[in-house]
């Protein structure tokens, strides 16, 4: 007898009106996924206790705008990713075990990040890596930063006097390939009286959910809120730039991997992202708006799991704070790469396809830059565009006159 | 961060009143559960097609109309309020490249997907030439893997049809495969519509058809011609066949819908507008008569969001704007507003017949000339409320073919008396 779980008592609420499936982005470019509906709540029906017969599930890219966009509440993209879970069966391939450990990766290539760097910039590397791995040989693989960015933390001199203290929970991404992002996030919270904490912190685990491997994705998860949970139990606030990983801390532990303990509950519910705790002392009069004027245009692209979060665009608020900043909300759904799915060699040209309108788009508006929350994502627009992306708590830093 | 306005839901109601106010120059937010009944309509503008018969001309039929049903919501915003807003409909819909033809003086009859005529104010240019008034031979053209459309069917009924001036309607079909895709086993009107944004398919599916048109035929399809640039892919097409085309609404998910929510969207952004949807409200807050905020549910926490004015649009019993529980009884979902035209506990809910006029349907919401919900007292309950759409009280859309023109007139309404107050 199977548990039920809220997630899945949601595919009862059903109307089969398939909204979710005129939304989906990967059914809009590919007959390989059927869409939402049809993988999600109608195959769910197949699935009880049992493993999905329909292989497709695997095209879902989990970024989960079928759940956004369902008139009734059905939880579509969550009931797919424990679908896809169940289905790999903890059977997962080589190429996606090495892609779901971006930790590890950073921690073996760093050293060498240079020569790391070089290799993957080598065309007979990449073919080798897409023919015997699987890994896209165009796919735009971010390139390893050589200092990390706990090694900048920990020479870091906070300033002597701060208002508050937060915790700053940077990511792998942060650690190992955009340092800068973690300075400019620090910058920006000092300039704001935040004295910044930046403690030892492993990977959120997400890779390893969305690539099907619930029980690696469980450890992770564990270590992460034993580390992050002496300082949730002060009442301290977490602050993140990684608006995928955050969701994970904020509602995916409990929801898709089913850690609902109190520990992870006093760690959700004091995870922020960045732009949401700004735009929240923004609100109590607290910001600092003493922006210098930037002239510049900027495309802002919300990701998919950025609006998952459930607080708006604080990012667009907190933009419009800057003098002469052009902003314009991009309205193109998705920018295909939704984490690792656009890396693999058979789902590369799918995530190029999602990304194509939104990619146009950004050319459309004259942008100088593009801003956006995720950093895969930022990665992919770089790629699809051919222009810089950034998050927005760079621009913010730079409008403070921080530099790098 | 306060708002001027927030309108809850995204249906066509919700949509017409954001746009109105956000191009007024209102901060606008948009706090919708999903997306709204646009994705499930026909996508054309329905605005009164039957009071006891069927009504040939709406704007001159409104008097009788309103005289024999005094709190129908068109009695409150009148004919100009419903004027205005159709004028701007057809004006932000035709400067995003998808114009429709129509007004509110003559309804359009075209055929729905199962052959019956229906009264329309208001169509896509893509579907105008479906008008039956015109006479003359329509060929009904459907594909062999799509379910949910059979010309066949469609056909036939139309040759029993009876037009209002005892005119019959010559029509025939035929079945065809879609170019490329014939061998899809569970084709959608999505996989159609996205293969006629590509020339190469209209053209591969127009040297099909060509040959089997007859001289003077108008040719019908299952509303599917493109979704990239519907307006486009329709006129190449008819150059292709040489022949006027048609579009003809069929199930969800609606493709005519879909253009529409894509442009309103848009111009919901253009005049910077937030929009939110998968936001579902769970809390409202009202204070001496006024609401001064709702609470959306999120990953780890709530979110409160305060505003001057709230336009409620978030849709009737099918949206869960009004909820109806298994013991009978009747809810407003975000304020808990009363909710009128509840037949009586003893009185029947339902009669016996499916089109029977069910006391049920006519639950919703009563509203005074600015559309603020109404107690029993008909006194306004919240003063900086209003509602607009199928949340309203004593209208029976889908019989009458109201609900687009309600849901226009009421969203329209509802912005213009925000706008009427001093800020």
């Amino acid at each position: 007898m199977m548990v039920a779980d809220d997630v899945r008592l949601t595919l009862d609420h059903c109307v089969k009106c398939n909204v979710c499936n005129t939304f989906c982005p990967v059914s809009n470019v590919t007959p390989l996924f059927p869409g939402p509906k049809y993988v999600g709540p109608q195959a769910e029906r197949f699935r009880l206790g049992e493993v999905s017969p329909d292989a497709s599930l695997d095209y879902c890219s989990g970024c989960g705008i079928c759940t956004l966009v369902c008139p009734q509440g059905v939880r579509i993209a969550e009931i797919n990713t424990k679908a896809r879970a169940a289905m790999v069966g903890g059977k997962i391939s080589l190429r996606n075990r090495v892609l779901a450990r971006p930790a590890t990766l950073g921690r073996l290539a760093q050293p060498i990040a240079p020569l790391a760097n070089l290799a993957l910039r080598l065309r007979p590397l990449r073919w080798l890596l897409d023919v015997v791995l699987g890994v896209h040989r165009a796919a735009p693989l971010p390139a390893f930063s050589s200092a990390s960015f706990q090694g900048w933390a920990r020479r870091h001199t906070p300033p002597v006097q701060a208002k508050r203290t937060v915790v700053y929970f940077h990511g792998c991404s942060t650690n190992y390939y955009e340092p800068r992002l973690g300075r400019a996030a620090v910058a920006v919270l000092e300039r704001n009286g935040c004295r910044v904490i930046i403690p030892p912190q492993g990977c959120c685990g997400l890779p390893l959910q969305s690539n099907g491997d619930f029980t690696g994705a469980r450890r992770y998860a564990r270590d992460l809120v034993a580390q992050l949970l002496p300082y949730a139990a002060q009442g301290l606030n977490i602050v993140t730039t990684s608006t995928s990983c955050s969701l994970m801390l904020k509602r995916e532990y409990r929801e898709i991997l089913g850690l609902d303990s109190p520990d992870v509950r006093r760690v959700s519910e004091r995870t922020y992202d960045i732009c949401e705790y700004l735009h929240d002392l923004h609100d109590q009069g607290e910001l600092d708006a003493g922006f210098a004027p930037l002239g510049i245009t900027v495309a802002y692209h919300a990701p998919c799991q950025q609006r998952g979060h459930g607080i708006g665009k604080p990012a667009l608020d907190l933009l419009a704070l800057v003098p002469g900043l052009r902003v314009i909300e991009m309205d193109a759904d998705c920018c295909g790469t939704a984490g690792t799915y656009g890396y693999k060699r058979e789902k590369y040209a799918i995530a190029m396809a999602v990304g194509e309108r939104l990619f146009r788009d950004i050319h459309a508006a004259g942008a100088d830059l593009s801003v956006c929350d995720s950093e895969t994502c930022r990665w992919q627009i770089v790629h699809g565009s051919g222009r810089p992306s950034v998050h927005p708590v760079s621009v913010l830093a730079q409008a403070y006159g921080w530099s790098p | 961060m306060t708002y001027d306005v927030i309108v809850i839901g995204i249906g066509l109601a919700g949509l017409t009143a954001g746009v109105h106010l956000a191009q007024a120059g209102r901060r606008v937010l948009m706090l919708a559960k999903g997306v709204g009944g646009t994705h499930l309509g026909s996508g054309t503008i329905d605005v009164l097609g039957y009071g006891d018969e069927l009504i040939e001309r709406p704007a001159a039929a409104f008097p009788d109309f309103l005289a024999a049903r005094p709190d129908h919501p068109y009695a409150r915003t009148g004919l100009p309020a419903l004027r205005a807003a159709a004028a701007w409909f057809l004006r932000t819909l035709e400067a995003d490249g998808y114009p429709f033809a129509g007004s509110l003086e003559d309804n359009l009859l075209l055929p729905t997907a199962v052959g019956a005529v229906k009264p329309s104010a208001l169509v896509a240019r893509t579907m105008a030439a479906g008008d039956l008034r015109s006479g003359g031979q329509v060929l009904i053209v459907g594909f062999r893997n799509l379910k949910d459309f059979y010309p066949a069917l469609l056909s036939d009924n139309l040759a029993h049809a009876r037009l209002p001036d005892g005119a019959g309607v010559s029509a025939r079909s035929i079945l065809v495969d879609p170019p490329g895709l014939a061998d899809e086993a569970d084709l959608s009107p999505l996989d159609l519509a996205r293969a006629f944004d590509r020339p190469d398919f209209r053209a591969a599916l127009a040297a099909d058809v060509r040959p089997q048109l007859r001289p003077g035929e108008r040719v019908g399809l299952p509303a599917v011609i493109g979704l990239r640039d519907p307006l486009a892919a329709w006129q190449d097409l008819e150059g292709r066949l040489g022949a006027p085309v048609f579009e003809i609404p069929m199930l969800p998910p609606s493709i005519p819908g879909m253009r529409i929510f894509e442009r309103l969207d848009r111009a919901l952004r253009a005049a910077g507008a937030r929009v939110h949807i998968g936001f579902p409200v769970i809390e409202a807050h009202v204070a001496r008569g006024r609401c001064t905020g709702v609470t959306t549910g999120g990953a780890a926490r709530s979110y409160t969001w305060r505003a001057q004015h709230v336009v409620l649009a978030a849709g009737g019993i099918a949206s869960g704007g009004i909820v109806a529980e298994s013991d009978g009884t009747v809810r407003e979902a975000v304020f808990g507003l009363p909710v009128v035209g509840r037949p009586a506990p003893e009185s029947p809910r339902f009669l016996p017949g499916y089109f029977d006029r069910h006391p049920f349907n006519r639950v919703g919401l009563a509203v005074d000339d600015s559309l603020r919900p109404l107690d029993s007292g008909g006194r306004p309950v919240i003063i900086n409320v209003r509602a607009a759409g199928a949340m309203l009280a004593h209208a029976e859309p889908w019989r009458e073919k109201s609900g687009d023109g309600i849901s226009l007139a009421t969203g329209y309404r509802a912005a213009n008396s925000i706008l009427e107050e001093p800020r």
